[in-house]
């Protein structure tokens, strides 16, 4: 049972980010519409135009909640969560505004390690399952470095479809948490419910059909705060594991089309529209791989239908999440 | 039916999640548990430097090894269930 005081800061850090993304935005798809910050929706037959980005609300919401768990604890790795999600915030606002290159993204992503690094807020003795701690004081700040733009880009390559990435992140953050709670790191725990909070927030607008896209801003965002979490709470494997259904998207992405490339710059499309809004696997073996062509490959679907089985896929990754938890810290009494 | 085709439908990723979930268990076992409490080859400043570059390289290997795994899973998958249909199917 929490003390009382941590049970109001998990309602706030809950309920604040929650109202501010559901407050925000409806604001933001007025002003971008209004603005012309409109994007076609390509997996809809009459390509309806859809406000992008909504990342400035996810971003806004998350910072305030993880304030609030700051301004409770003090705790220095909620104070590295919240300059990593500021700084991908930041370079995913970037990204929506310029496009940055497939290279150059991941490049200045480090710099949403830093805050982790240079804080000290982490631990060089990850747990595994089974055999328990491992020692990696010289190798784990190097992939320290590399963690947040792997994790926030893996996230980005998954936002494909209307509510995707809003729901995976959603599923996936449940098992985090447990991992933490389980491992006794109740602060960061308190930390995971601003991204759970503010995607589900998120999702009731980028739910089929979406009414907006969260945009590289929100993505990369969300991407980099999971990665922040899974560090800080030192549940790296839980993480990883929880993240399976994305990473093997990003390693069939890369392994298909062979070097860092912005997606928008990919000639051959992996799946195709076809009549009644359904969505097909292009049979082209240049096509690049993707998580949704498998998906595709025993026939059509439509995009509601495909979003269930990520969802699903999400699902069984993060039961896979919680049962690499138990091994590692025990059963929960 | 309609529900079944779309388990059935899952059912090689949720196999291929779970092949990669086993596949770093192994994987980390190995590096943790068996390359890196590897002796010393022989005392001294050399010998110790000769047994890291070995505990390195046996890990880049065993990492090697995953990632082929990883790559044979897919191209198996692509190629039995993508790329072996008609653009009719």
């Amino acid at each position: 049972m929490l003390p009382i005081n941590l049970t109001i800061v998990a309602l706030l850090s809950f309920a604040i980010p929650f109202i501010a993304t559901l407050i925000l935005t409806p604001l933001l798809i007025k002003t971008l519409t209004k603005r012309g910050g409109l994007v076609q929706d390509y997996h809809k037959a009459n390509k309806p135009l859809v406000p992008k980005p909504g990342g400035p609300a996810i971003i806004i919401s998350l910072l305030l909640g993880e304030a609030v768990v700051y301004l409770a604890t003090g705790s220095t790795g909620v104070l590295a969560l919240l300059l990593v999600t500021g700084i991908a915030g930041a370079i995913g606002l970037i990204d929506d505004i310029y496009t940055l290159s497939g290279a150059l993204k991941p490049a200045l992503l480090i710099l949403g390690s830093l805050p982790i690094l240079l804080l000290d807020a982490y631990s060089f003795h990850p747990e595994f399952p089974l055999f328990g701690a491992v020692r990696l004081s010289i190798i784990y700040p190097l992939i320290l470095l590399i963690a947040i733009p792997v994790t926030s880009n893996t996230v980005n390559t998954i936002d494909v479809l209307n509510g995707v990435v809003s729901g995976f992140i959603i599923i996936i953050s449940i098992p985090l948490m447990f991992a933490m709670l389980l491992k006794g790191e109740t602060t960061i725990a308190l930390a995971t419910l601003p991204i759970i909070a503010s995607s589900l927030a998120f999702y009731v607008f980028h739910r089929f059909p979406s009414k907006i896209f969260p945009g590289d801003s929100g993505s990369l965002t969300l991407g980099a705060l999971y990665g922040g979490l899974a560090i800080v709470g030192g549940v790296e494997v839980v993480g990883i594991v929880a993240l399976l259904p994305a990473i093997l998207n990003s390693f069939f992405f890369l392994s298909s089309v062979r070097r860092f490339v912005e997606h928008r710059k990919i000639k051959q499309r992996p799946t195709k529209l076809l009549e009644g809004d359904r969505l097909a696997a292009s049979r082209n073996g240049s096509a690049p791989v993707t998580l949704v062509r498998m998906l595709l490959a025993d026939g059509p679907l439509t995009e509601q239908q495909v979003a269930r089985e990520i969802f699903k896929l999400a699902a069984f990754s993060s039961l896979l999440a919680v049962i690499t938890a138990i091994l590692t810290w025990g059963v929960p009494l | 039916m309609g529900c079944t085709a779309l388990s059935l439908r899952t059912f090689p990723l949720l196999v291929l999640i779970t092949a990669t979930w086993l596949l770093i268990f192994v994987g980390s076992y190995v590096i943790f548990k068996i390359i890196v409490p590897l002796p010393e080859i022989y005392p001294g400043f050399l010998g110790q430097i000769l047994t890291e570059i070995i505990k390195v390289a046996l890990s880049g290997v065993m990492t090697f090894l995953w990632l082929y795994a990883m790559w044979k899973l897919r191209n198996f998958y692509v190629h039995r269930r993508l790329l072996s249909r008609s653009e009719d199917e």
